[in-house]
């Protein structure tokens, strides 16, 4: 199970839970876990920060203090959806039967490399630059 | 009659036979863009050179002899989270402030096809993330009936534009309710089509398996002949079906012999606002006097819909913004102190509150310990939702009822209590999940003046039947003839230039 802790940024590959990336860890979280069974509880200002991080955002003071009512608001609505009888119920994870999508293996055009590279916010015309990753390389 | 007051059929019609060009019609709508957009903000950018040169392209195709597409010369407006090529795409969010994407979306391609016009490049709620239009980092839309008052969203600058004949036709995308709800607002027509009807290609993705892209117009008939336009299959979205794509205006105007018009129990309860709800069921009177059927059917489990909805949404829009992480594209942060912290800075300084909110729920459904709980769970609840559609369309042809439980709210009112927000949608959010096609026409104003949104849905792949029921109605009525005030909006605006 502890692997889905990060499923939302790791599925896009962004934010992978590598040792390089420094804090995070794919242990199941018990700061954050606070479902006991049906009901869910309040939120409080530091499991917010927790998420947070996982999702890579940087909150102020300020809204920190605003989004930790309004989230358990949300939590403890969508909790009516505990009272639905779902034992036997298949996951229903798109609207139409979605089935693999085959396509040949060729070789085909791609992006111009300028053009790929037209929107980053630092490149040197042939890569994406980022800040040094690996300490001391 | 001027030519911004004309709809899609008498456009194309003038077009057609040569008593306006393709340079004068453009001319027409972008001064109305002028005009009123000053007090309505409808559009977050637009390019009137490139507009008009683009136009002219068109009359000298015409000239030359060449044959032209099914929406040539016609003014088309795009949300601003469709990709179009050298042009701005911001979704209005600080983080794509200065995107300029290197391709077309698949629907731009068809725009193009066709031989439409863009014109301009309309406001939303972030990342297509509200229903008010409220949260676009540039400043809200306003109501072009009441200008205190929302547009509805997340597609309310392609809604409000239409409403205020700045085009004939607006492109939108709907994920829980972004087209539907913002037509209802506005008195316009929008329609969500089937999940995988239209190629979602070059939508900046919000929650995957609930986005779809539709049309707005200001009758039937405009958003018929745009849906047929944008449809059909694209092997660059895996989700796009390969089914052949009817021709939507052909038998529009022939009415449904035996028409079965069901009624949900569970749509007139609490919290429906009565002046909706009389104009719904007076609508519903119009079907039976047409000789329809009508007949309640049961969507016990569409309760939870919102719920569902809240755990889905979040946990894709988690995964989809991920992506901007200040690297390939997007706002980077000037300082950071290390790669880690460039990714949180840069995201915390360019995404608005309800991104950040939802952002931060997904996060939560999907993190351990959770995922069954919450994300597992909603997709459960997802299938019995589509279940009890499916049911209900096995005993009648179209579902009729209220788009919204109330018209248009004050701007302001719900933003400090995002789940009131939330549940502004629970009348729409239902099709989204079960992938079925749904449409808002008008279908009356309340004393206030401000109109009100008459919700069909259909079983998948039903787009023609939903159309020409939706034109069944229209026929009778002249709701959406209805305009605002146009001479007031663009009062203020003439003044200061």
């Amino acid at each position: 199970m502890f692997f889905y802790a990060l499923r939302s940024v790791a599925e896009a590959g962004r934010f992978p839970n590598r040792d390089a990336f420094g804090t995070l860890r794919s242990e199941p979280d018990s700061t954050l876990l606070l479902w006991s069974g049906s009901v869910a509880e309040t939120l409080t200002p530091e499991q917010v920060r927790k998420v947070a991080r996982l999702a890579r955002l940087k909150l102020t003071e300020e809204e920190l203090q605003r989004l930790t009512p309004q989230l358990s608001d949300v939590l403890k609505y969508v909790d009516m959806l505990s009272e639905v009888e779902t034992d036997d119920v298949e996951p229903m994870a798109h609207a139409i039967e979605v089935h693999n999508v085959l396509r040949p293996d060729q070789a085909r055009a791609s992006l111009p490399r300028e053009e790929a590279l037209a929107n980053a916010p630092n490149s040197d015309g042939r890569y994406f630059l980022v800040p040094q990753i690996i300490e001391g390389a | 009659m001027s030519l911004t007051g004309q709809s899609t059929a008498q456009l194309r019609q003038a077009f057609a036979e040569g008593q306006a060009t393709a340079a004068e019609i453009a001319t027409a709508f972008l001064d109305q863009i002028a005009r009123c957009d000053e007090t309505v903000s409808a559009l977050l950018h637009h390019d009137r050179e490139a507009a008009l040169a683009r136009a002219a392209e068109v009359d000298r195709r015409r000239e030359a002899g060449e044959t032209l597409g099914p929406l040539a010369g016609v003014p088309v407006i795009l949300k601003d989270n469709i990709c179009m090529r050298g042009v701005p795409t911001t979704c209005a969010s600080r983080m794509l402030e200065n995107f300029v994407p290197p391709y077309d979306a698949h629907v731009v391609e068809r725009l193009q096809a066709a031989d439409a016009v863009v014109i301009g490049r309309a406001n939303l709620d972030e990342f297509a993330m509200g229903s008010s239009c409220e949260n676009s980092a540039f400043g809200p839309t306003r109501n072009p009936w009441n200008p205190e008052c929302s547009p509805g969203g997340s597609s309310g600058g392609s809604a409000a534009a239409v409403a205020a004949r700045m085009a004939p036709l607006a492109v939108g995308s709907d994920t829980g309710g972004s087209i539907r709800q913002p037509a209802a607002f506005c008195g316009v027509v929008g329609m969500k089509p089937t999940y995988g009807r239209v190629s979602r290609y070059g939508l900046v993705a919000f929650a995957s398996s609930l986005d779809q892209i539709g049309p707005f117009s200001t009758d039937v008939h405009g958003s018929a002949l745009l849906l047929e336009t944008l449809s059909g299959h694209d092997p660059r979205d895996t989700t796009s079906v390969d089914q052949p794509v009817p021709s939507y205006t052909e038998k529009l105007d022939r009415p449904l012999e035996g028409l079965r018009v069901g009624i949900v129990k569970e749509h007139f309860g609490e919290g429906l606002d009565e002046e909706v709800s009389a104009a719904v069921h007076a609508a519903i009177d119009v079907y039976r006097s047409l000789g329809a059927e009508v007949k309640e059917v049961s969507l016990p489990h569409s309760k939870y819909s919102v719920a569902a909805y809240y755990i889905i949404a979040p946990s894709e829009a988690s995964s989809n913004l991920a992506r901007y992480d200040g690297v390939h594209y997007g706002h980077r942060a000037e300082s950071f102190e290390n790669m880690v912290d460039m990714y949180e800075t840069s995201r915390g300084e360019a995404f608005g509150e309800e991104v950040k909110r939802r952002i931060m729920l997904g996060t939560y459904a999907l993190s351990s310990g959770y995922y069954d709980a919450y994300y597992l769970k909603a997709l459960k609840v997802r299938r019995l939702i589509r279940e009890d559609f499916d049911k209900a369309f096995a005993e009648v042809d179209i579902i009729a009822g209220p788009a919204t439980p109330t018209t248009a709210f004050r701007i302001g009112e719900m933003v400090d209590d995002p789940l009131a927000m939330y549940l502004n949608d629970i009348y729409t959010i239902g099709a989204n999940l079960a992938g079925i096609p749904g449409l808002s026409l008008p279908c009356g104003r309340s004393d206030a003046g401000l109109p009100i949104g008459l919700q069909l849905l259909a079983a998948p792949f039903e787009e023609e039947r939903l159309l020409r029921a939706a034109r069944m109605y229209e026929a009778q009525t002249d709701w959406h003839g209805g305009c605002p005030d146009l001479e007031a909006l663009a009062g203020s605006a003439g003044e200061s230039t």
